[in-house]
């Protein structure tokens, strides 16, 4: 019983150590969104402050950030949307009914991905 | 059948195809296109002086967050295999960098953190009388590839952990009866049972970061009136090769205080 204990008091300081030092940058980023400025700039690092959501307003005011959020929100649910249109039924069909090419059309979709995003950004001009 | 697959590889195809093409073509974004100019482009590319400099930073830039991100994820999926408290909420926030934006996380990177006068990381050096480092002048890639294993890390250690949850039980408890323990449960149970899902992560991230854009802009060009090699060359010499994939991706090289230009 006390090694099981101790294990799990070493796994629980351990797991939630690492989770920490991998959440902490997120949790900063989120921390800083509703400081001024100057609070976000302090040393030592401010973790009580009074929060504000003037950043939020003035980044609205600036660059219509909810039309941007929008046009985001849709290009992503609709790509995966008609990628998912595209990808099931061929799925299903490579995955029940196997050719002896499907193995090598699979591999070299998977191959011609590499140089997807920049080809695409240079076509797109 | 044919109609699913036919598609697919339609969608795939076609891209492929017209930027071998376009790699033959002459096109410069502020005057005419020339049509069809033959090798002129790959002349271009491969005689550039800035190729190897180049070549090499893409190579460090893929090869070392790899291998960072899987050692790392190695490590996290070990520990969040074992069940503790709290284990779900843990495993959630491990998970979290991989869902911030790049564009995003390297800006946060860059201007909380890494920032010399600023960032949290200057005010722990001054706190301990160290000079704060100068990250993204002095050694921009390492910052970069910092930024990337980051947000990387989670990704790999989802792949593995799900791997490492499928081990056998079985041949665990037949190993832990021939007494093997830790390091070589780890060499002769574990890791051979991983070596699927590590090719898949080593070559499902080695595509991605073939293609990193978002980290290197948001860092070292953006925001900063320095040049930009990546639009500068485009605008001046569209060079649309398939090769041109490895252009955009100018790294700032390992010491330098402006990125690479030609």
């Amino acid at each position: 019983m006390r090694v099981k204990q101790r294990q799990m008091l070493r796994r629980t300081t351990v797991g939630w150590l690492v989770a920490l030092i991998m959440f902490f940058p997120v949790f900063w980023m989120a921390l800083a969104a509703f400081k001024i400025e100057l609070e976000a700039m302090a040393w030592p690092p401010l973790f009580f402050f009074r929060p504000t959501l003037e950043k939020f307003a003035e980044m609205q005011e600036r660059v219509d950030y909810l039309d941007h959020a929008r046009n985001s929100i849709i290009v992503a649910f609709g790509s995966t949307a008609l990628a998912l249109l595209l990808a099931i039924p061929a799925a299903y069909s490579m995955a029940f009914f196997p050719t002896k090419r499907t193995r090598g059309t699979l591999l070299w979709i998977l191959r011609t991905n590499s140089c997807r995003r920049s080809a695409c950004w240079f076509r797109s001009i | 059948m044919v109609p699913a697959i036919g598609s697919l590889i339609l969608w795939a195809i076609v891209p492929t195809v017209l930027t071998l093409w376009f790699s033959f073509q002459g096109y410069n974004l502020l005057t005419p296109p020339k049509g069809f100019v033959g090798f002129k482009n790959f002349y271009f590319l491969l005689t550039d002086p800035g190729l190897p400099t180049v070549l090499l930073n893409t190579l460090l830039l893929v090869v070392a967050p790899v291998i960072l991100t899987i050692g790392l994820g190695t490590g996290c999926a070990i520990v969040y295999n074992g069940v503790f408290y709290g284990r779900s909420i843990a495993r959630l926030l491990v998970i979290t960098p991989f869902f911030i934006m790049p564009t995003v996380s390297a800006l946060v990177w860059k201007n909380l953190f890494m920032h010399p006068v600023y960032g949290l990381f200057a005010g722990i050096s001054r706190t301990f009388g160290l000079t704060p480092i100068d990250w993204f002048a002095d050694w921009p890639l390492a910052s970069i590839v910092l930024i990337v294993t980051w947000e990387w890390t989670p990704f790999a250690t989802l792949i593995i952990l799900t791997s490492l949850q499928s081990l056998d039980k079985e041949q665990v408890e037949a190993a832990l009866l021939d007494g093997a323990r830790g390091f070589a449960m780890f060499i002769y149970i574990i890791l051979p049972h991983l070596a699927r899902a590590l090719a898949v992560v080593a070559m499902i991230e080695t595509i991605f970061f073939l293609n990193i854009y978002a980290e290197i802009s948001g860092t070292t060009v953006g925001g900063r009136d320095l040049q930009q090699p990546i639009f500068r060359s485009s605008f001046t010499r569209v060079r649309c090769s398939g090769l041109t994939s490895a252009a955009p991706r100018r790294a700032p090289s390992w010491r330098s205080s402006s990125p690479t230009s030609s």
